[in-house]
This record gives structure tokens, C-alpha cells and sequence, in this order.
């Protein structure tokens, strides 16, 4: 860890307190990091000397009469794994992004057009399901419709094959009528679920945002 | 070791530090080590509470073209040295009675 990085690293924890012990805070730190780097002591080994920032930033709460809370850690713990914020962006990074946009915004449209041919094709089931479900409704009626006529046109044997697979296919339509409903219900509980989802994700980052403001 | 009287021992071990001329924050961790383990975090409380109580001054100086914090014991810091010296007669004078006491 470099001496910025351990600025950098105690800033973000102390952030709470006022500016002026912040920097006051930094001051003291950054000093007893250069006095050891003149002392002879390469900067790696003088921060490591030190300590980490993180138990640092809890002594110095604690003499504040104060903690870190369990979102900051956890939001640190993001920072370290390297996950994407944008304060974390500097200016290579913004370059980088802007040169890689070739890359970039095919990769972003493959993962839109991908959620989006996923949805679609959850909708195509639901609706299709249900159209069948109509189908067989309608040519159920038909059927037996078809049969009660028959029965002056072609004879009893010939109408009750009509109604009877009236019948069946009525039946199938119930059958079909009831899968619908439960898949239908299924799939708007999922969505539900990943839309609260994805809400509270980006209501996290806000609060972040508004938080590092 | 009881935290109040800790505390009270670095206080005095910080200002000793400095007794015989000013001293910066590295410098008095290193002068301290061979008698007590003290780090930066413990130092920062002391030497805000040594400056609240006006037993040490800070002045920034310039050094190696950055600024450096040294500080400065005052007659208040030097009595409180004497103080504690004082306290430690009366301590070590109880501390005989009880070790006295023990060996009954």
C-alpha cells in the first residue's frame, strides 16, 4: 500500500467526523509515515508499519465516541474487491472507458438485448399457453355444436364422436386454463421479485452517492 | 494494567520525551519504545490532550520541504512531571505496606 492509499483508505473511514479533525487526523499520519520514509524506510514497509487504516480509523472513532457502521465496512469491502463506483473513477480510468467503448457497448447492448429476449420469451409462453387454453375452448364448443347437428345429418354414431371429443378438448382447454393461471402468477411473482430487487440495489447506491456528497 | 492509570503513565512518559528539548511524533515513539510500546494511535489522544491542558505547545516547522509538528513542554507540563514523581513516592510507600501485608 502506498502512502495515498492509506490517506486515501483513513479518509474514507473518518469521513463522518468534522473536516477539520479529518484533516488534522491525515496531517498526523501522513507526517508519521514521511519521518519513517526518512528514516530510510521504504514506503511499503513505513505504511506497513504504521498500520492498517481500517484499525486505525476504528481507534480514532472510538477516541471520538463513535463507530464504524456495518454499511461502511461492507461498502469498503466492495471498494477493496475492486467493484465498480464511480468515485473510485480517476482520469486513466475515464480514458480507458471512453477508448474502450468498441468493447464496451457491444458487451452492454448483448446483455440488454439478452434481458429483454429472456422477457420476451417468458411473455410468448404465457400468452401462448393461454391461447391454446382458448383454443380448445372454442373448439370444444365447436365440437359438440358439430355433434347435435350431426345427429340429423349423419347419424348417432358419427355425432357422438363430434361431442365426445368436444368434451375432451373442453376438458384439455380446463387443464389448460389452470396451467395458465399458475404460470401466469409465477412468472408476475418473479418479476415482482426482481424488480424489488433491483430497486433496492440502485436505492443502495443512491443512499452511497448521497452519503459520499 | 488499569486503563486510567496507563493513560496517566503515557501522559507523563510523552512529556518526558520532550523535557529536554522538542521532539516530533516519530521521534518520540522511538524514544519511548525501549520503555513502553506506543503507537501513532495511542500517541494522537495524548498529545491533543497534553496541548488541551497547555502542558505542550505545537508549532509546525518546515522540514525536507514538508511541514512537521513539533512540540513543546511548558512550565505546566514540567510541574506535572514533578507531580507524578511525588505520586510515585506516595504509590511505592503503598505498595511496600501491601506487599508487607502479603508475605503475613
Amino acid at each position: 500500500m502506498t502512502k495515498r492509499e492509506f490517506l486515501d483508505e483513513l479518509k474514507f473511514y473518518i469521513s463522518k467526523l468534522p473536516s477539520e479533525d479529518v484533516n488534522k487526523y491525515l496531517e498526523y499520519y501522513s507526517e508519521m509515515i514521511e519521518d519513517r520514509i526518512d528514516d530510510g524506510m521504504a514506503e511499503e514497509d513505513a505504511v506497513k508499519e504504521v498500520g492498517s487504516p481500517r484499525i486505525i480509523a476504528e481507534q480514532i472513532l472510538k477516541d471520538n465516541g463513535a463507530t464504524i457502521s456495518e454499511e461502511s465496512y461492507k461498502e469498503s469491502e466492495k471498494k477493496e474487491n475492486k467493484e465498480f463506483s464511480f468515485k473510485n473513477l480517476d482520469t486513466l480510468s475515464i480514458i480507458l472507458i471512453i477508448a474502450t467503448f468498441p468493447v464496451w457497448i457491444p458487451l452492454l447492448a448483448g446483455v440488454f438485448s439478452a434481458v429483454v429476449g429472456v422477457l420476451a420469451g417468458v411473455l410468448a409462453i404465457i400468452i401462448s399457453v393461454w391461447a391454446c387454453a382458448f383454443a380448445f375452448l372454442v373448439s370444444g364448443i365447436a365440437g359438440i355444436i358439430m355433434g347435435i347437428i350431426s345427429i340429423f345429418t349423419e347419424g348417432v354414431g358419427v355425432a357422438l364422436c363430434y361431442i365426445g371429443a368436444g368434451v375432451l378438448l373442453i376438458g384439455l382447454s380446463v387443464l389448460f386454463y389452470i396451467g395458465a393461471k399458475y404460470f401466469t402468477k409465477l412468472c408476475t411473482y418473479l418479476y415482482k421479485k426482481c424488480v424489488e430487487l433491483i430497486k433496492k440495489r440502485s436505492k443502495k447506491v443512491k443512499n452511497k452517492v448521497k452519503g459520499e456528497a | 494494567m488499569d486503563v486510567q492509570l496507563k493513560r496517566g503513565l503515557l501522559d507523563v512518559c510523552v512529556l518526558s520525551a520532550i523535557k529536554d528539548g522538542e521532539s516530533y511524533g516519530y521521534q518520540i515513539i522511538k524514544d519511548l519504545k525501549p520503555h513502553v510500546e506506543i503507537s501513532e494511535s495511542t500517541l494522537y489522544p495524548i498529545l491533543r490532550r497534553l496541548e488541551s491542558l497547555n502542558y505542550l505547545t505545537v508549532k509546525s516547522a518546515e522540514h525536507n520541504g514538508r511541514l512537521r509538528k513539533y512540540y513543546h513542554i511548558t512550565p505546566y507540563g514540567r510541574a506535572r512531571i514533578e507531580e507524578f514523581k511525588g505520586d510515585w513516592k506516595e504509590m511505592l510507600s503503598v505498595y511496600e505496606f501491601v506487599t508487607k501485608g502479603g508475605d503475613n
